[in-house]
């Protein structure tokens, strides 16, 4: 059994999008990632049409924190418009403080915004319930962390099961479908260790398996190499990227570094809670190619 | 080291928020392995006052009602040596605690430019603190307990508050002893936890504990027939040594049977709260040991008192025997299981706030509360199931030649008294349930 078999849909879940025919490291050819709204500059040229039935599409988010009264603060969105289409890659800009993390947060149902929509399939993540949520995060999204957030008393192999695992897979087969995500991700060999044992960059790898192996629609993932050095960074930023594109999940990497967001088909820049510039541009879309080439021994 | 003191004062304030807890939980911990501890010496003391040897000492001839007295003493020697190791444990446990979650602050004062004899002073300082609370605490409680206590009935008469309290000098004897455990056991676990500038080391893959410890139990079982048994009249000390060694040998063998136990499970273990559990107890059998050992143990005990009541009593000093026996053993389980339930829930706790992070990941990836409370509630329940069952089923399989004599109401009242000690037990993961909300509130 391959990871890679776009003939399976798991039993039970809904089915998802076709991987891409030909497994090739190369990224989707066209940045499609639209930006709707006042602030939005034009979509470029030549972007397919939305599809609302596979689109992650926030509309209109407002998020302030604590309770609603005259002491609240400025909230920490304020009226964001996003597109994010199936299998494509996003980078989330912008200074610290900026909102970045609540918008990524309220976009994967981890937060329930004061005000606007977040579509997922033609659904309104907002209006969920808590329930309802938690199994969408479950069965639906990936998530990725600034450091692993591995389990530190499960081998390698069993932290990147345990999701399916939780989702009611057998123990053989979520072991056997963990096992596939290995050797793509160049951790070959490493499957008995502890997270104890690996390095950031191998545990940020294992990471990511594990928020792919339940197959998701989007994966999000916050500084996930804010605790690593350049090149290290740039080899998990080559797996995520890479690893998402195979599967057709979409991406949404929050991240400081500019050279991690030219892994990503866009840009997008949050500035106090307000998206303040979109690029979706030409170094982007040839850039992880290369630089994909450059990494991949 | 006058700036590493005022640092670390200032940290102390700055993480009195994520360190009250810990510290709560130390200084209960100390204070119910006290109060146990009090308790025990009192009972001991009482039993010696009530049953005073008459001049000619063990030595000499006794009469039928000293001997029968001397035998009480005895027993009650043996239900003092079951019930110190747990509550020694406790104290370990406290002290592991008062001194584990200091890591990032001793990280910080090492960054600092506290010597590491420094940190190590401040820390066991601090230990030692929690400690002096904790087992006043604790006095204080076996105070409030000996009411209770004092219903008791043994020989035909309860005891009297006279009786039951220690003189002060013995009770000031033993808050110190609670002190110098936390603080040996501190110290021994400060230096394992290499205090590096950098912190400590990640979690590795467990080493495998030695199948020696089999062997040391198959000695220690051997030496039990080969030297006791055959003794026609052994002394009390001997029999208490003796025993005390067997109960060591029990705790040296009891964390490798639950390795192996664990590392089955883990290998078996069909879903994702079984998984987690299994190998929490095969990376740490040692202290899963600690949780359920002592249990076993008092099961044992109960079982062999409540059931082996066959010989008719014929004078009224042995009908009275016959029903101290039981509530000696059951006294000694009840301690023994309020012992064990705080260890367990206190370590419980101290996971989850270790693992604070962590919970909320897998909350954050869809881990729904409940499969995360079910994992723990297995963790414990695993090993205190099979060592309930283990220690019941050895009683009455050891009991069973006497069938004929066996009282099915005692055997039912046996069976129920073992699972209401490891329900109990059990329930102490409950007390952690918030720490787990807090831990796992997503937004
Ligand atoms: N749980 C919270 N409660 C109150 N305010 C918050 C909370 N989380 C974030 N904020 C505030 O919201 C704003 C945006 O924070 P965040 O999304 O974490 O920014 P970023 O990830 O870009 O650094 C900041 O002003 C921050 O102080
Ligand atoms: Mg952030």
């Amino acid at each position: 059994m391959s990871y890679y078999d776009p003939a399976r849909t798991p039993s039970g879940a809904p089915e998802r999008p076709a991987f891409p025919a030909s497994p090739t490291l190369a990224p989707p050819v066209s940045p499609t990632v639209g930006l709707t709204g006042a602030q939005a500059p034009s979509r470029p040229a030549g972007a397919p049409s939305p599809d609302p039935a596979r689109d992650l599409v926030a509309r209109d988010l407002v998020m302030t924190y604590g309770r609603s009264g005259a002491s609240a603060g400025p909230p920490a969105l304020g009226g964001v418009d996003l597109t994010i289409r199936a299998g494509e890659s996003l980078a989330v800009m912008g200074p610290s403080g900026s909102g970045k993390t609540t918008l990524l947060h309220v976009l994967a149902g981890i937060l329930r915004p004061t005000g606007g929509q977040v579509l997922w399939r033609g659904r309104d993540i907002a209006r969920m319930s808590d329930r309802e949520r938690t199994v969408l995060r479950r069965e639906d999204f990936g998530f990725v962390f600034q450091q692993g957030m591995l389990l530190p008393e499960l081998p390698a192999i069993e932290n990147v099961a345990l999701p399916l695992m939780l989702g009611g897979v057998r123990r053989s087969e979520a072991t056997a479908r963990a096992a596939t995500l290995f050797h793509p991700l160049g951790l070959s060999g490493l499957e008995k260790r502890r997270p104890g044992e690996l390095s950031g960059g191998q545990a940020q790898r294992v990471a990511i398996a594990r928020a792919l192996v339940a197959r998701p629609g989007v994966v999000f993932a916050d500084e996930p190499t804010g605790a690593l050095d350049q090149s290290t960074s740039a080899e998990v930023m080559h797996h995520l990227t890479q690893l998402a594109a195979h599967t057709g999940a979409s991406l949404v990497v929050v991240t400081h570094d500019e050279n991690v967001a030219r892994w990503c088909h866009g840009v997008v820049r949050v500035r106090d809670g307000r998206i303040a510039g979109a690029d979706a541009d030409d170094h982007v879309a040839a850039g992880p190619v290369q630089a994909a080439t450059a990494v991949a021994r | 080291m006058r700036a590493a003191t005022e640092l670390w004062w200032r940290l102390r304030r700055a993480g009195a928020a994520d360190n009250r807890v810990p510290g709560i939980l130390a200084v209960v911990s100390f204070a119910v392995a006290t109060a146990a501890l009090v308790v025990c010496v009192a009972g001991l003391h009482a039993f010696e006052a009530r049953n005073p040897l008459p001049p000619g000492g063990l030595e000499g001839h006794l009469s039928d009602e000293a001997a029968l007295g001397n035998l009480y003493v005895t027993l009650a020697w043996i239900a003092t040596t079951c019930m110190v190791i747990p509550i020694l444990t406790l104290g370990g446990v406290a002290a592991r605690l008062a001194i584990a979650r200091r890591d990032q602050r001793l990280a910080a004062l090492r960054l600092a430019g506290a010597t590491s004899g420094q940190v190590t002073l401040m820390t066991l300082a601090e230990a030692a603190a929690q400690a002096v609370v904790g087992a006043l605490t604790g006095v204080v409680l076996y105070l409030a307990v000996l009411p209770l206590v004092a219903r008791l009935s043994f020989q035909g008469r309860p005891f009297e508050l006279r009786e039951l309290v220690l003189p002060l000098w013995q009770t000031l004897a033993v808050v110190a002893a609670v002190v110098v455990v936390a603080v040996v056991s501190g110290a021994s676990s400060l230096a394992r936890v290499a205090i590096s500038p950098l912190g400590v080391a990640a979690r590795t893959s467990p080493k495998r504990l030695s199948v020696l410890r089999l062997l040391v139990a198959l000695a220690a079982g051997a030496a039990w027939v080969l030297v006791i048994t055959p003794m026609k009249e052994p002394q009390r000390m001997t029999i208490v040594l003796v025993l005390g060694a067997m109960i060591l040998a029990v705790n040296t063998v009891g964390p490798w049977v639950v390795m192996v136990a664990g590392r089955v499970a883990a290998r078996l273990a069909p879903t994702a709260a079984t998984l987690l559990a299994a190998r929490r107890i095969a990376d740490d059998p040692k202290s899963t040991w600690r949780a359920v050992g002592a249990l076993g143990l008092a099961v044992v005990v109960v079982g062999f008192t409540s059931l082996a009541q066959v010989d008719d009593p014929t004078t009224p000093l042995e009908r009275y025997l016959a029903d101290d026996l039981g509530t000696g053993a059951l006294v000694t389980l009840v301690i023994i299981t309020i012992v064990g339930a705080t260890s367990t829930g206190v370590v419980q706790a101290a996971r989850v706030l270790d693992q604070r992070e962590q919970y909320r990941a897998l909350a954050l990836a869809g881990t729904s509360e409940r499969s995360l409370h079910r994992a723990r509630a297995l963790e414990v329940a695993l090993p205190l199931s099979m060592t309930i069952v283990l220690s019941a089923g050895f009683v009455l399989v050891l009991m069973l030649p006497f069938t004929s004599a066996l009282d099915s109401g005692l055997v039912v009242r046996f069976v129920v008294t073992s699972a209401v000690a490891g329900a109990v037990v059990l329930a102490s993961v409950l007390a952690s349930r918030s720490l787990v909300r807090t831990a796992s509130r997503v937004a």
